[in-house]
């Protein structure tokens, strides 16, 4: 190993229509529709990636995790070089468009109703609410002083929309990219084949609905590794197999993205905001201290577990966009999320700042 | 709260008499006659002789605008005109209306009271018999008595929404720090509900989530009384009737007979997942909180409770060698739901509050109707004006909207269970995807218990299909009904014969093939519909040889029975404006003309009556009664007369499950009966929706609604029928909203949007009849072929060409869409390139027209396919 230690981007551009399981198991539906592709996704096709470059050897996997305790132990067996693959810390994936990645919008960015769709901001609210009952810690409200009736504003946001969030401002209404502008569904049929007869079995039609990106519209994820893994990322493209279907995109390295950074410090006080989901046992990471929160959701996140030979349990986790505005002077640090979790691409986040409303 | 405290509160829902707008001078001493009478004291006791206290102002307050004092001689009041009438006004659209006064006389409204109350001991009970069912037994006797204005110079409200909040102010008053808003809501609610594989699923978890509702009220209503609860509507509700009378005395005689029949029927609880009520602040918001944290407990423990009921009724049925199998079970109940509340005290509220958390520099900035209001009374001369304080209009408006902005405020921190489990556990549950199925970890024992579990676990009519694998939230939902909710609402046999989505589909059909009484039973399985021998699937139990036999005559007289059915999502136009007063009626409109007029002719006196009118609490109870009165009441009848099956209806939220052909004119039908449209109120004034002989308020000429149909085939998915029903409705509410957006997913996979306006329903009927009649279809799918070539060429070219094909197709297409349609082709194209382009407002007109003549052409299509598309393919 040369124990230096170094990011990379990928660009993911996919050939085909992509197809991402939800947690039901296989052969109960007659019609399955994608979701969209989770870090461990990806974090799973690079490494499975990576393994393929090293000869690592998944026959013997299978026997070795079952005589030893762990799966770092079964890969490690076959090498000190194996173990740095699961050791990489694997980020995203991101939609990009033309090149750009986009983030989830912040959970306190809100549309009014309407055609005109205009964006607001909720902010912690300074005024004193009658009757307001803090959840934890004098967490206050959030706010925003006007009339105005909207809706959380769903999908993504430019990079130059999110400078202006971190830097506690209100994105314009054109940073804001809705879901089907990036992305939409191909509809695929087929039918059951009896493998005695080879022929259609009655009544057995399925559909599937694979994810397609619209044009200009890809993925991008970051690799963090020694830089003896990194090599095989150098130089042209490459194929990646995603998710259970091994629906294939074709990677390519990239300097890696300059995420937007604002100063800290100034403003009423920071703000974390989530930009791939995070487990924290609830709704709230530890070591932190609240003003207020916002939540963009839960998102259950299981997975399989090779040393047992079993699904994982469900974990619901906070889901990205959820923003976090902390007390005043305080910050995170660098992980949210165990390091597990933080290696397969969960717990991502950007800092920024926030203002009273 | 002590018995006194009930005895207030009959005071005050008596004190004024329900007749008060019919001889307004001599109401006090009617209202203490009537008092006098339930209380059982005489009339000059001392409480009686001022019936009215802060409370009967402060509602006023509340809801009324400014008008002149009356004056000698009986100036400026308003009473019925020389024939006996007295106008009114519809209290969410303005229109005014003449309702007869000739009713009944205090005697017979004292014989009511007293026939109520017969028996009745307590003043609790007394008052729960009274304010549940006063209004309607008096509208039995005479219908007006249920729009008898409060006030008839404002007349927009009635008499009973007066005095309910009269009620409600008196029973939050009732300790020191006065009145309080507290809100609850109930999540997740959409994923709980369409997460379903069977139709029993999805009217179970519609059913569970209105009962958790009305066990988050209970604390409430238990504590202070119905009144209490100020939205959704609670008196005419299906839970609330049902509970009373499983409490002491039951329902008065009169009434009985009625919860009987709705409780045999397949009952519609439709609760929302939310409420609003008027609560007691107490002492540092002791009391408001504490009330808030019983009406949490109450929700979670009656979940529990369900889930408890299932888990052991499942036990006993899996037999004592199944231990372990419900591991899980508690953490994934307990984490299943998340309850907020929020409490908001009137005490906190000031002008300069209102205005600071609106962003606005004064109270009359950001709060313009209250703002009008007050200008109104300040132009009034001195020794005119009332003697009640001016600077309450608009404060009630304010109260609602702040405290609806801090339930949204809460709802930022959304639900993230915080449980996952330890050790082994086995795969997703096959229904919701998220939480473990129960049973072993290990998938070889998995498998054989799930295969017992089929095998043995029939409770009623409930069991679980080979294959399908549940998390506990699942099999709670799955066996809600038999071991709970039956018991709980003492419901009757219809909800345990529940139809399965082939016999949905097929609903008219079976009833034109007389075979509904098979249908009805508790052996019928629609998949038989569809089987081409009495044997052919040998996982299921075969027809009977009589209903075999009947059913293969059925099919050769009638055709094949449909194989294609839609689901139905209604949802109303920016109700939450409604909710939050941004859309009133205006102060004009509220006013009687005599007191619009005396306005009108003062300086800027006509501009303030263009003003909206604040919200007042009775503008909330009106647009709370429309929507319960729809969902309760209307929805039910309509979906039932168009051989659906209506899943939910709370307010203006409806989900149903319609066979393909009458869902169309279904939805049609429920949009004009929203609105109280006289094409389709069975008779009612503009506003009202007629059933027997009483008029129900509905939301109105102001208010529409949009609609999501998805025509799909009955071995989709349901949970991706529902979707994409869910997402046809929200691309009506994107284009424009008050339409139909219709979703055709054909089982070959090729799928159709079309957008429907409500007035081209009509049309579309129409060209279904056409198509019915053997009208062929070919001429629309070489119209198809070449539509980008022609839409570019303009709308005046894809007119020529409409025309020119339809003329060329084979007979007698060309005749019957002569003779069939309300307007020739080429100009119903017309009226829908205008009614687009309305729609696309900014768009480019070549844009427009490609977009409009796409439509125009899946239009046709949809139409031939839901008349022909069902039979059978």
């Amino acid at each position: 190993m040369s124990n230096t230690w170094r990011t990379i981007g990928l660009d993911l551009d996919p050939v085909e229509g992509l197809f991402f399981r939800d947690g039901r198991p296989f052969g109960e539906a007659s019609r399955a529709r994608s979701v969209l592709p989770s870090p461990q996704t990806i974090a799973g096709a690079v490494r499975t990636y990576l393994f393929d470059q090293l000869g690592f050897d998944f026959a013997r996997l299978q026997s070795d995790i079952q005589k030893l305790a762990t799966l770092e132990e079964a890969v490690a067996v076959q090498g000190d070089q194996f173990a740095s693959v699961l050791s990489a810390r694997i980020a995203g994936p991101w939609f990009t468009l033309q090149g750009e990645p986009l983030l989830r919008v912040p959970a306190n960015l809100f549309l009014t109703r309407g055609e005109e769709g205009l964006p607001f901001r909720l902010d912690p609210l300074r005024l004193r609410l009658p009757g307001w009952e803090a959840l934890a810690d004098g967490m206050v409200p959030l706010w925003h002083r006007s009339r105005l009736d909207g809706e959380r504003a769903k999908g993504y946001l430019t990079m130059a929309g999110m400078k202006t969030f971190l830097a506690g401002g209100l994105p314009k209404g054109d940073t804001f990219v809705a879901p089907e502008d990036l992305y939409g569904f191909d509809q695929r049929v087929g039918v059951r084949i009896s493998p005695l007869s080879m022929t259609t079995e009655e009544g057995f039609l399925y559909a599937v609905s694979l994810l397609v990106l619209k044009p200009g519209v890809g993925m991008y994820a970051e690799v963090s590794a020694d830089e003896t893994l990194l090599k095989f990322f150098h130089g042209g493209t490459f194929a990646l197999a995603l998710g259970g279907e091994g629906k294939r995109v074709v990677a390519s390295s990239r300097k890696p993205f300059s995420w937007p950074s604002v100063e800290t410090g100034s403003g009423a006080g920071n703000l974390i905001l989530l930009t791939t989901p995070a487990w924290f046992g609830g709704w709230r990471p530890g070591g932190l201290e609240l003003t207020a929160a916002a939540i963009a959701g839960s998102v259950p996140v299981s997975g399989w577990d090779l040393a047992r030979g079993g699904p994982r349990p469900t974990r619901f986790m906070v889901d990205a966009g959820s923003v976090y505005f902390l007390k005043s002077g305080t910050l995170p640090s660098r992980e949210l999320c165990v390091a597990e979790d933080a290696r397969n691409g969960y717990g991502n986040f950007l800092v920024g700042r926030w203002n009273h409303a | 709260m002590p018995e006194s405290n009930w005895r207030n509160l009959l005071i005050t829902f008596l004190h004024d008499p329900p007749n008060k707008a019919l001889d307004i001078r001599g109401h006090e001493s009617r209202a203490r006659r009537f008092v006098s009478a339930v209380l059982g004291v005489e009339t000059g006791t001392g409480e009686l002789r001022t019936p009215s206290g802060v409370e009967d102002i402060l509602a006023s307050l509340f809801e009324r605008l400014p008008a002149p004092r009356v004056r000698p001689q009986g100036m400026y009041a308003v009473h019925p005109d020389t024939q006996g009438r007295l106008q009114i006004c519809h209290p969410l659209a303005g229109t005014p209306r003449l309702i007869e006064t000739a009713g009944i006389s205090d005697e017979e409204i004292l014989q009511v009271i007293r026939d109520l109350i017969a028996g009745v001991s307590t003043e609790k009970e007394k008052f729960f018999i009274l304010w549940s069912f006063l209004p309607q037994a008096l509208a039995k006797r005479c219908q007006t008595f249920e729009h008898l204005p409060a006030d008839t110079r404002v007349p927009d409200h009635s008499i009973w929404q007066h005095l309910d909040m009269a009620t409600a102010l008196r029973g939050a008053l009732a300790e020191q720090g006065g009145a309080c808003l507290l809100t609850l809501t109930i999540g997740p609610v959409q994923q709980f509900i369409d997460s379903a594989r069977t139709l029993r699923d999805l009217w179970s978890g519609s059913a569970i989530l209105s009962w958790l509702s009305f066990r988050a009220m209970l604390p409430i209503i238990e504590a202070i009384g119905p009144q209490a609860i100020l939205t959704p509507a609670l008196r005419y509700s299906l839970p609330y009737r049902i509970w009373l009378s499983q409490q002491a005395g039951g329902l008065p005689e009169g009434f009985r007979d009625q919860a009987e029949a709705e409780r045999q029927a397949l009952p519609m609880l439709s609760l929302p997942n939310r409420f609003l009520a008027l609560v007691p602040y107490g002492k540092d918001g002791s009391t408001a909180v504490s009330l808030a944290g019983e009406c949490r407990a109450s929700v979670l423990q009656a979940w529990r409770s369900l889930g408890q009921d299932v888990r052991q009724e499942i036990r006993r049925a899996l037999g004592p060698d199944t231990e372990g199998w419900d591991r899980l079970w508690d953490a994934q109940i307990d984490n299943c739901f998340d309850v907020k509340t929020t409490v908001f005290p009137w005490s906190g509220l000031s002008e300069e509050l209102v205005a600071e958390l609106s962003g606005s520099e004064t109270f009359a900035e950001c709060q313009l109707a209250g703002h009008a209001a007050r200008s109104l009374e300040e132009a009034m001369p001195q020794e005119e004006r009332p003697s009640k304080r001016a600077s309450a209009y608009g404060m009630f408006q304010a109260w609602v909207e702040l405290t609806m902005k801090m339930a949204a405020a809460r709802k930022q921190m959304g639900h993230v269970p915080p449980c996952a489990a330890d050790g082994l556990v086995a795969q997703k549950c096959t229904m919701m995807g998220t939480w473990e199925q129960m049973g072993p970890a290990v998938m070889a024992e998995s498998a054989a218990f799930w295969e017992r579990f089929a095998e043995v676990v029939r409770i009623g009519p409930a069991r679980l299909r080979s294959r399908e694998r549940l998390c506990a939230v699942a099999l709670a939902k799955r066996f809600a009904v038999p071991c709970h909710l039956q018991k709980q609402l003492a419901l009757g046999r219809r909800v345990s014969v529940f139809p399965d989505i082939a016999s949905v589909a097929a609903a008219s059909w079976i009833r034109k093939a007389g075979l509904a009484e098979e249908a009805g039973s508790d052996s019928w399985n629609g998949q038989w519909l569809h089987w081409r021998t009495r044997d052919q699937d040998p996982d299921e139990t075969p027809p009977a040889a009589e209903t075999w036999s009947r059913l293969s005559a059925a099919r050769r007289n009638h055709g094949a029975p449909p194989a294609y059915y839609a689901v139905l999502v209604l949802d109303g136009d920016r109700m939450g404006a409604w909710l939050r007063g941004d859309r009133t009626i205006s102060i004009g409109e509220a006013y009687n003309p005599l007191i619009r007029d005396y306005f009108a002719k003062m300086p800027k006196g006509k501009e303030a009556l263009t003003r909206p009118k604040p919200l007042g609490p009775s503008t909330l109870a009106a647009a709370s009664e429309a929507l319960s009165g729809f969902a309760s009441f209307i929805v039910p009848r309509i979906v039932a007369a168009h051989d659906g099956t209506l899943i939910y209806a709370g307010g203006d939220d409806v989900l149903a499950l319609l066979p393909m052909r009458s869902a169309i004119v279904c939805a049609h039908a429920l949009r004009l009966a929203f609105s109280g449209d006289p094409a389709g109120n069975d008779g009612a004034p503009d506003g009202y929706y007629r059933i027997g002989d009483r008029d129900l308020l509905v939301m109105g000429p102001r208010a529409s609604l949009s609609a999501g149909i998805a025509i799909v085939h009955v071995k989709e998915d349901l949970r991706v029928a529902i979707a994409a029903a869910r997402q046809a409705c929200k691309m009506a509410k994107d284009t424009g909203r008050d339409a139909l957006s219709l979703a055709v997913q054909k089982r070959s996979g090729e799928h159709a949007n079309v957008l429907l306006t409500w007035p081209s329903i009509q049309l579309f009927e129409h060209w279904m009849m056409v198509f019915e009649q053997d009208a062929s279809d070919r001429w629309v799918y070489v119209l198809r072929r070449e539509l980008e070539t022609i839409a570019a060429l303009g709308a005046d070219a894809f007119s020529t060409e409409l025309v020119r094909l339809l003329n060329r197709a084979e007979p007698p297409t060309p005749k019957l869409f002569r003779e069939e349609s309300p307007v020739p082709l080429d100009e119903a194209w017309r009226a829908w390139l205008e009614m687009w382009s309305s729609r696309l407002k900014g768009t480019r007109i070549q844009e427009t027209v490609k977009r409009a003549a796409e439509q125009f052409v899946l239009a046709l299509l949809s139409a031939s396919f839901v008349v022909r598309g069902g039979d059978g393919r």
